[in-house]
């Protein structure tokens, strides 16, 4: 029987492994790749709850709701994030993060 | 017609006069010096109107709860009146006086208005009926003797001067606090009409706090050591030295411990402490006595003599004779201030000229004022049937059945005594005159000579028993039957031998003095060395080690430590947390992780009741 | 689909997730990483489809697969990026990272457990079993004709408040909570499980608001992207 743990440790690895993955790469743009994967499993366990919610035989549709939005914002996030990296790329020609560390003391 | 209640005028007019002079004449200096002699008279006639009047009042001044309670009093009974009688006697005449020897001075408002706040001070003192009140009447005198002292402050030396006095002063009043502290802790109250020690108190205890009384008497009338101050202090104005370092505030001290006596009795100062206290006097008068001897300015040959006299008062309240202290306080307060009135008026007609070995001849040309300056000296050097003679033998018979070694030593001071003063009046008055200054002197007027006659008449005529059992201030006072007896004649030989010593040396107008290319005479110039000890090896030593510890405390404690140490710890931290800031997404990152695990921690799985 | 068959989907797409995002992670070309995540945001597309929100996985292929990750692909080879040397030759931050993470997954698992019922089961012991404890009920009633023995199956009494269990979809039971005559209400009475126009109900009705603002932020994200990639030229 799948319950609702199995959905949510699910998500949970997915998150974790993108936690990981934001600490060990050294690219911008693959760090940001993870991040859209900890979105992503964040959104995972919004759909298992909104189906575990259910009542009266249907899903309860505010979970799903909510995780249509977060993809919306998501998808707008990656398009200014991106734009973001581009213009770093022209100041800086680099998207290592060892080299990018203007914020330093 | 002069009521109690009139000592409250008494106390607060001469305050009154002295802030009306400063603030309102201080540019007019005529009315200044009028106003204040009026007051001087007022005061003079409500003392008189006081004698033999007894009574106490008061008010209180500050009160903590119930433990402490500061009053401002009088308490009125033969001491306190008649010493007021003294006071304001010689105040009203030195007053007068100084209307014609300030005359030419530019700050006369301000030399008035230090003199009114002396009165004030001085009739504090006096009239108090506890012994804190006198504490503050004490230091208000020493700051009126340092106004007064330091009138001509742009010369450095009375500056030096006024600053001698008062911090010497301030040394005695140390010991005179703790001895009021002490006795407070004690007998439990501060009025001296309900002051008592009980009798089972330890005797060093008693000691101790006696003793410390003692000191500040010891400062207020210049008693070995600390009477360095008395001879700097004339560099003020005669006059002041007349009132003030002759009369009445170096008898503060004196009257301060018979006050002491009569509230304790007698019988409760022990054996030690009335031994060191006449040893004390006895000392002071043998070393002032031999240093006035080689003192060339008449006005420093008064000081010493001053000096050697209050040695005389201290050594009689060390035989517990209080009685005899207070009549040669009596006594001496007259001759004393008609012999530096005197010297003001020589010095005021030699055209401010002060060393003795400048004039000469002045009998011829001043009568007046020499015939009352000699009549001061017969009574300073005791001659008998003048005032001095018979409050002398007083002292002498109470050291004689005391402690004879010092009626000996009394007896020495004797013969100084009228070396030192037949050597002046020899020098000053008689034979040839030395300067120009001698040769163009001439009578002084009549302000001046009115107020030295009228001290002469009394210092002849103060002894005999008709004035002074009305007027000697002390209670229950009797003159002493006079009898013919070993102090008689020790003082009569005494007497001899210092005249024929002072003809032999000093008669015939001599150039100048034969005695003084010596090693002894050159010490006794210089004081004994004693005021050169004070200042290199107290003074320097103790400046020195205050400079070294401050500095020390400057440089390592608050540089190096403090301020250095707190700079150098933010520069630390600082440090540290820079790397903080590293720049690297790296760091960045696990920190957030970290942030985050702690977040979820926090809201999760900690609640505040754990 | 049947119980088995749910399970079995549920395990091999959970499984090609977690593979595959083990791979964006730890290969050392960018271009391997991007693919890698397509997939696996394909994989948790199909566990979505497991979980009946069949609306939610098109669009999780056709915005995440199908934009977001053609987008970094677009950026990837716009800038050139080179492949980094091994994220495994530097131990430090790798250790570092899994602790954080381990221990992130360990509050996780521990927020998991304490939901009510989550810890009564053992399920992650054994996946496949379906053997649910019976509890039989030996009912011996005497009729006319003899004994007549009935066995109920009464399965394990449930905890009251129970959440971890995922009610059956049963549309015909929920078809009263739309409006009558709309299409949804004739579809549910039916029996069919119209997924898409269920979300859209909810989105337009209840969240219509939100909605709004969400189009609002796309747009402002599609000006923000432009105006921060102009090129400054010199004036």
């Amino acid at each position: 029987m799948v319950t609702l743990t199995q959905y949510l440790i699910l998500s949970g690895i997915l998150f974790s492994i993108g936690l990981v993955g934001v600490i060990v790469r050294r690219d911008i743009i693959v760090i940001f790749m993870c991040l859209e994967m900890m979105l992503s499993a964040a959104n995972l366990s919004l759909v298992a709850f909104s189906r575990a919610q259910g009542q009266n035989g249907l899903p309860n549709y505010d979970g799903q709701v909510m995780s249509l939005f977060i993809i919306t914002i998501a998808a707008a996030e990656v398009a200014i994030g991106l734009a973001l990296i581009v213009a770093l790329y022209r100041a800086k020609r680099t998207i290592n993060t060892k080299d990018l560390d203007t914020l330093k003391d | 017609m002069i009521e109690i209640e009139n000592t409250w005028l008494l106390l607060f007019l001469p305050l009154a006069v002295a802030a009306c002079n400063w603030f309102f004449f201080g540019k007019k200096g005529n009315i200044a010096s009028l106003v204040s002699t009026l007051a001087c008279l007022v005061t003079l006639i409500i003392s008189i109107g006081l004698l033999g009047k007894t009574g106490e009042e008061s008010f209180t001044w500050i009160s903590l709860g119930n433990a402490f309670n500061l009053s401002i009093g009088f308490i009125l009974d033969d001491l306190s009146t008649r010493m007021m009688l003294i006071v304001t006697g010689i105040g009203f005449l030195v007053h007068v006086f100084s209307l014609a020897y300030m005359k030419d001075d530019e700050s006369k408002a301000r030399f008035f208005t230090g003199l009114s706040l002396f009165m004030f001070s001085m009739t504090g003192i006096v009239l108090a009926n506890n012994i804190a009140m006198t504490f503050i009447f004490w230091e208000l005198v020493g700051l009126s003797s340092y106004l007064l002292i330091g009138h001509w402050y742009k010369k450095n030396t009375a500056a030096d001067a006024a600053k001698k006095a008062f911090i010497t002063n301030r040394v005695g009043d140390f010991g005179f606090l703790i001895g009021i502290l002490t006795l407070w802790a004690l007998s439990g109250t501060l009025d001296f009409s309900m002051m008592a020690i009980p009798a089972e108190t330890c005797e060093t205890l008693v000691n101790i706090t006696l003793l410390c009384l003692f000191c500040g008497a010891v400062g207020k009338s210049a008693q070995f050591p600390l009477h360095v101050w008395l001879p700097d202090a004339m560099e003020g104005p005669t006059p002041v030295s007349a009132l003030i370092h002759a009369a009445t505030m170096v008898a503060a001290g004196a009257y301060m411990m018979v006050r002491v006596q009569t509230s304790l009795t007698v019988g409760a100062f022990p054996e030690l402490t009335a031994d060191v206290i006449s040893i004390v006097g006895a000392i002071t008068a043998i070393i002032a006595a031999f240093m006035a001897t080689q003192q060339n300015d008449i006005k420093r040959v008064l000081a010493y003599s001053t000096l050697s006299q209050l040695g005389y008062m201290v050594m009689a309240l060390g035989l517990l004779s209080g009685e005899s202290a207070m009549y040669h306080l009596y006594t001496h307060a007259w001759f004393k201030a008609l012999l530096f009135l005197g010297a003001g008026a020589i010095i005021f007609a030699c055209h401010h000229e002060q060393d003795i070995w400048k004039m000469g001849g002045l009998f011829k040309r001043m009568k007046i004022t020499s015939f009352c300056f000699l009549m001061g000296t017969l009574a300073l050097i005791a001659v008998p049937f003048t005032s001095g003679f018979f409050s002398k033998e007083m002292i002498l018979e109470a050291a004689l059945h005391k402690h004879p070694a010092l009626f000996w030593i009394g007896v020495g001071v004797a013969t100084l005594t009228t070396f030192y003063m037949m050597r002046v009046i020899l020098v000053v008055f008689f034979g040839k005159e030395r300067s120009k200054n001698a040769e163009h002197a001439h009578e002084v007027g009549p302000t001046m000579t009115l107020p030295l006659i009228v001290l002469a008449v009394l210092s002849i005529i103060s002894g005999y028993a008709f004035m002074s059992d009305n007027l000697v201030p002390f209670n229950g006072f009797s003159a002493p039957e006079f009898h013919f007896g070993l102090p008689f004649y020790a003082s009569m030989g005494a007497l001899a031998l210092g005249i024929i010593a002072a003809v032999i040396f000093y008669a015939g107008s001599p150039e100048k003095d034969k005695l003084s290319n010596n090693w002894v005479s050159r010490a006794l110039q210089n004081r004994l060395y004693i005021d050169a000890f004070y200042d290199k090896v107290l003074i320097r030593g103790v400046q020195g080690i205050g400079a070294a510890i401050i500095d020390c405390l400057d440089q390592f404690l608050i540089g190096g430590v403090i301020v250095g140490g707190i700079a150098r710890l933010v520069a630390a931290i600082g440090g540290l947390l820079r790397k903080l800031q590293s720049g690297s997404i790296l760091a960045y990152t696990i920190l957030f992780g970290l942030g985050m695990i702690a977040v979820v921690f926090f809201t999760v799985f900690y609640s505040c009741n754990n | 689909m049947d119980l088995f068959t749910s399970n079995l989907v549920f395990y091999v797409f959970a499984a090609i997730a977690i593979v595959f995002s083990l791979m964006v992670v730890f290969m050392k070309n960018p271009v391997s990483s991007a693919m890698a995540m397509a997939i696996s945001f394909g994989a948790v597309a199909g566990v979505m489809f497991q979980l009946g929100a069949h609306f939610m996985g098109i669009i999780q292929i056709l915005v995440y697969s199908g934009a977001v990750m053609v987008l970094f692909m677009f950026i990837i080879m716009l800038l050139n990026v080179k492949a980094e040397k091994s994220p495994l030759r530097r131990p430090m931050p790798v250790i570092t990272a899994m602790v954080i993470a381990g221990v992130f997954f360990g509050q996780l698992l521990g927020i998991i457990y304490s939901l009510p019922g989550a810890s009564d089961e053992c399920n992650s012991c054994c996946p496949f079993s379906q053997v649910s404890e019976a509890i039989v009920d030996l009912d011996i009633t005497e009729t006319p004709t003899g004994e007549e023995i009935t066995l109920t199956e009464i399965s394990l009494a449930e905890p009251a408040n129970s959440i971890i269990n995922l009610p059956e979809i049963n549309p015909q039971a929920a078809a009263e909570q739309y409006p009558e005559g709309s299409k949804i209400r004739e579809e549910l009475a039916s029996g069919e499980f119209p997924d898409t126009a269920l979300v859209g109900y909810a989105v337009f009705t209840k969240y219509n608001y939100v909605l709004i603002l969400a189009g609002i932020a796309l747009l402002v994200a599609t000006i923000g992207a432009v105006v921060l990639c102009r090129r400054h030229t010199a004036k």
